[in-house]
């Protein structure tokens, strides 16, 4: 694996992973009375831009690398399964974070008027709570699909 | 400084594009698996077929966006609720509606 690849793959790791740590201090945020929307953007912005470029990142991994080297290991592996439910999967579902994330983020900003609507607020954070469980399961998946690798005889 | 309306109007039409993308994403990502000749034009077009899918649905919800911000009709704080209940609902049965397939093609189609 060339540098730029190993590059890819960690950034696309740790961008999702910072991308997940703004949501959980979003959802932190949602729980207090009082809303501070500067924070609510700040954390949601961040999340937006991490994950846009763990998009970018993996994808470059993914489509560079992964088909032709990663994946024929796994499928001649003995869980051959992991590439084609949990990775197949997660590509996919990955899919919807960047723009559930920037939903987050169009959602808090403007007027604070709004915020004084119960109903919304807890719709709100039922959307943050969901990009966290998204995101924890592709992290999941992704330690799953790593472990699966296994090296040419 | 933007009037509220519009304001809410702008929220609206991503959460109505993010809605119409989440289910794009789910019914292309199980069509393309089951045409061949759908993966195929997305591999040939855009390189590689997932590439194909992050830029369609990239595009679908950009331009999705911009129709349902501009579009007629006033809003306010309970439609806005109510789509992103929808979208909510939508995100967990594609992604619900993506696993289940690839759990299936895995492990039931080599009955067949």
């Amino acid at each position: 694996m060339s540098p730029l690849l190993a590059n890819a793959l960690i950034w696309h790791v740790l961008l999702g992973l910072l991308g997940i740590i703004a949501f959980v201090g979003f959802s932190l945020l949602t729980a207090k009375r009082e809303w501070n929307t500067k924070w609510l953007r700040i954390y949601s912005l961040t999340g937006t831009l991490a994950f846009l470029i763990s998009w970018i990142s993996g994808g470059y991994y993914y489509s560079a690398y992964y088909g032709k080297t990663v994946k024929p290991l796994i499928l001649a592996g003995s869980y051959p399964w992991i590439h084609k439910v949990i990775m197949e999967t997660k590509e996919h579902i990955f899919l919807f974070l960047p723009f559930l994330a920037f939903v987050a983020f169009i959602v808090v900003t403007g007027g604070k008027e709004k915020f004084k609507n119960e109903k919304l607020r807890q719709a709100i954070t039922g959307l943050c709570l969901l990009v966290i469980t998204l995101g924890l399961a592709i992290t999941l998946s992704g330690i799953a699909i790593s472990g699966a690798v296994t090296k040419r005889p | 400084m933007i009037s509220v309306d519009k304001q809410l109007k702008t929220i609206s039409g991503s959460l109505k594009s993010a809605t119409l993308t989440v289910l794009f994403i789910g019914i292309i990502t199980i069509a393309a698996e089951l045409v061949p000749e759908l993966k195929n034009w997305l591999k040939v077009t855009f390189t590689h077929h997932w590439i194909g899918k992050s830029i369609l649905s990239l595009g679908l919800f950009m331009t999705a966006s911009l129709l349902f911000s501009v579009s007629p009709g006033k809003m306010d704080v309970d439609k806005i609720t109510s789509q992103l209940r929808i979208l909510i609902i939508m995100t967990v049965v594609s992604s619900f509606a993506i696993i289940g397939f690839f759990i299936f093609e895995a492990f039931f189609t080599s009955l067949y």
